[in-house]
């Protein structure tokens, strides 16, 4: 393991991936990015599991498939320990549907990332920023591809209600989305207030609706024909 | 396993018991029958002066099934089929002529003998010789019976032991199979696939740093290299095992129905069941192919545009059911691939049946509990 040093205003972020060369690309990135900063390598879950000090660090990167164990499970784990950590899945292939295995109450500051999106060092700075400030994120390439499921509840809403709620699902602020449309952030709002209502969501203490809608999201589109 | 051991008990018990009546008491009617009815046997303290057919036929009868009746409940007692050889012959002997005391005794206290009798004492001593003979032979037949049935027994163990151990077999090569998939595909799914990535990304790379056309024909090849991880290996993987199966039989469903193309309308009412329940291994990849094979009908021959995959469980039985609004079922059609699922399921106590539902097919699946 290769610890660094960090600096308050960094995030620091641990790997977890157990492909030598592909844990190295990754650090390799990280370390090169303003404000990001690897807080740890690790080849293997037992490895991170004995050795990842969940409150040491901002964000962890997480390969869904560690050769030892379940990327998933381990991120649950360290969210146990440090229940504002940020986690971003890795992986190689389009398994996105893996999130909704994630309670409803702890989905909010987990992402899933390809691993091809994961070495393209906007998308990636992008995804951990989201996580760590507690957001639900899809990968956006592969988000882009997927399709509503017919007579889904999220068929029933208008193409412009679907429109925001697929930057949601990106990660996107509500003004994020509004300069992206071109809209007002109020009509962000309003779209969003319909979307929720469409889809049963309520805001509640233990239930983000912002997460809730990138889980009905998730779970009411597929991916398309590749 | 000795030939001199019991096998069970219980049953011996019964083929001795069963068989040493039904001979002695045959033989106890025909010799009766032969004294009163051909030689014209009869006994002056029985019957008087007068002889009387019925009675003294009546009173020889009820002696010599009394005494069966006693051979019997000792026989009961001793268990001759229990001891080897010499402790069979000993008491069967003990046996007969404890039996054939007992008869004698009866005969003199019925007054078919009169003891003070020269002739009767003789007569009775030839009685005893004789009816210690023929409980002799009934015992013995009894002892035979239960040697047959000793053998068969022991031919329905050895059988027995045989299919267990075949079931056994089979059960470990399949587990083995399982295994041997699960971690192809395992390895197909995680360094595999990642490795690909890898390769994409350095071609990637390569392409930026090289002037068109080689870059645009390495960007070609790395688009192919993502088409062959995204499509081929994730279809052999799937085949190899199930996808997320790893994650438990709700996961393997909830990836199976995230794969259906956008147009087909789901309701899973199966993945939550399954979820809360403890299966086998073999049970969980057979809930999944089966509901694989039923959607991939569904959408392949029944043209469906609505699938529903349903589980229930209590405690005795699991039941998942894919149906769907298709054209259901086609008469004569072959289905290759659920008689194969059907054998699978059948191994594991449990049925695969395809109907006509009121919309489309409807494939259900039970399996034990």
């Amino acid at each position: 393991m290769v610890t660094h040093t960090d600096s308050p205003r960094t995030l620091r972020v641990a790997v977890v991936e157990d492909q030598p060369l592909f844990r190295k690309m990754l650090s390799v990135l990280l370390d090169a990015t303003d404000g990001l900063v690897v807080a740890g390598e690790y080849a293997s879950a037992a490895e991170a599991s004995q050795g990842l000090d969940a409150r040491a660090v901002d964000v962890a990167l997480l390969d869904l498939r560690l050769g030892d164990g379940d990327g998933l499970a381990l991120g649950r784990d360290l969210r146990r320990r440090n229940p504002s950590l940020g986690v971003l899945v890795l992986s190689a292939s389009d398994s996105m549907h893996v999130l909704l295995e994630i309670p409803r109450h702890e989905a909010g500051g987990w992402g899933y990332l390809s691993k091809t999106s994961s070495l393209s060092a906007p998308a990636l700075v992008f995804a951990i920023r989201s996580v760590a400030e507690g957001r639900a994120v899809l990968d956006p390439a592969i988000r882009a591809q997927r399709e509503v499921r017919r007579q889904s509840p999220l068929a029933q809403l208008s193409a412009r209600q679907r429109e925001v709620l697929a930057l949601v699902a990106d990660g996107l602020t509500n003004s994020a989305i509004a300069a992206q449309l071109g809209i007002s952030p109020r009509s962000v709002d309003g779209h969003l207030n319909a979307a929720y209502a469409g889809l049963g969501l309520q805001a509640s203490p233990d239930r983000n609706p912002r997460v809730e809608a990138v889980r009905a999201y998730l779970a009411h589109t597929v991916p398309g024909p590749s | 396993m000795s030939d001199l051991a019991e096998l069970d008990p219980r049953g011996e018990q019964r083929v001795m018991l069963v068989t040493t009546v039904l001979v002695a008491g045959i033989l106890s009617i025909y010799t009766s029958t032969q004294s009163v009815l051909v030689l014209g046997v009869f006994s002056h303290a029985l019957s008087g002066s007068t002889p009387s057919q019925p009675l003294e036929l009546t009173v020889r009868t009820a002696v010599n099934l009394a005494t069966v009746a006693v051979v019997a409940a000792a026989a009961s007692a001793v268990r001759p089929q229990r001891f080897r050889a010499a402790g069979r012959a000993l008491s069967v002997c003990a046996l007969a002529v404890g039996g054939a005391l007992v008869r004698g005794v009866l005969q003199a206290a019925t007054g078919i003998y009169a003891l003070p009798d020269s002739g009767s004492r003789h007569a009775l001593l030839v009685e005893l010789l004789t009816s210690s003979c023929l409980l002799a032979l009934s015992l013995g037949v009894g002892l035979l019976f239960v040697g047959v049935a000793r053998q068969a027994r022991r031919g329905d163990l050895l059988r027995l032991a045989a299919q267990q151990r075949v079931v056994q077999l089979l059960r470990e090569v399949q587990d083995e199979e399982l295994r041997v998939r699960r971690e192809l595909a395992e390895t197909i799914h995680g360094s595999v696939q990642g490795t690909f990535v890898v390769i994409e990304a350095q071609l990637h790379r390569l392409a930026q740093e090289a002037a068109d056309p080689s870059g645009a024909e390495l960007r070609m090849l790395a688009a192919q290299l993502g088409t062959l991880r995204e499509g081929e290996l994730r279809r052999m993987s799937a085949e190899l095992y199930p996808v997320d199966l790893d994650r438990g039989p709700d996961a393997a469903l909830r990836a199976l129905l995230a794969r259906l193309p956008s147009w087909v309308a789901v309701t899973d009412e199966a993945s939550a069941v399954l979820a809360d329940l403890a299966l086998s291994q073999e049970a969980q990849v057979l809930i999944i192919r089966v509901v694989e094979d039923g959607l991939s009908n569904a959408l392949r021959h029944g043209h469906a545009r609505a699938i529903r995959v349903v589980a229930a469980a209590d405690d005795h039985a699991l039941t998942v059911t894919v149906s769907d609004d298709g054209d259901g079922p086609e008469d004569g059609a072959s289905w290759s691939g659920l008689a194969r699922l059907g054998r699978r399921a059948e191994a594991i106590g449990g049925t695969l049946r395809l109907a006509a539902g009121r919309d489309g097919g409807v494939l259900t699946l039970v399996l034990p509990r």
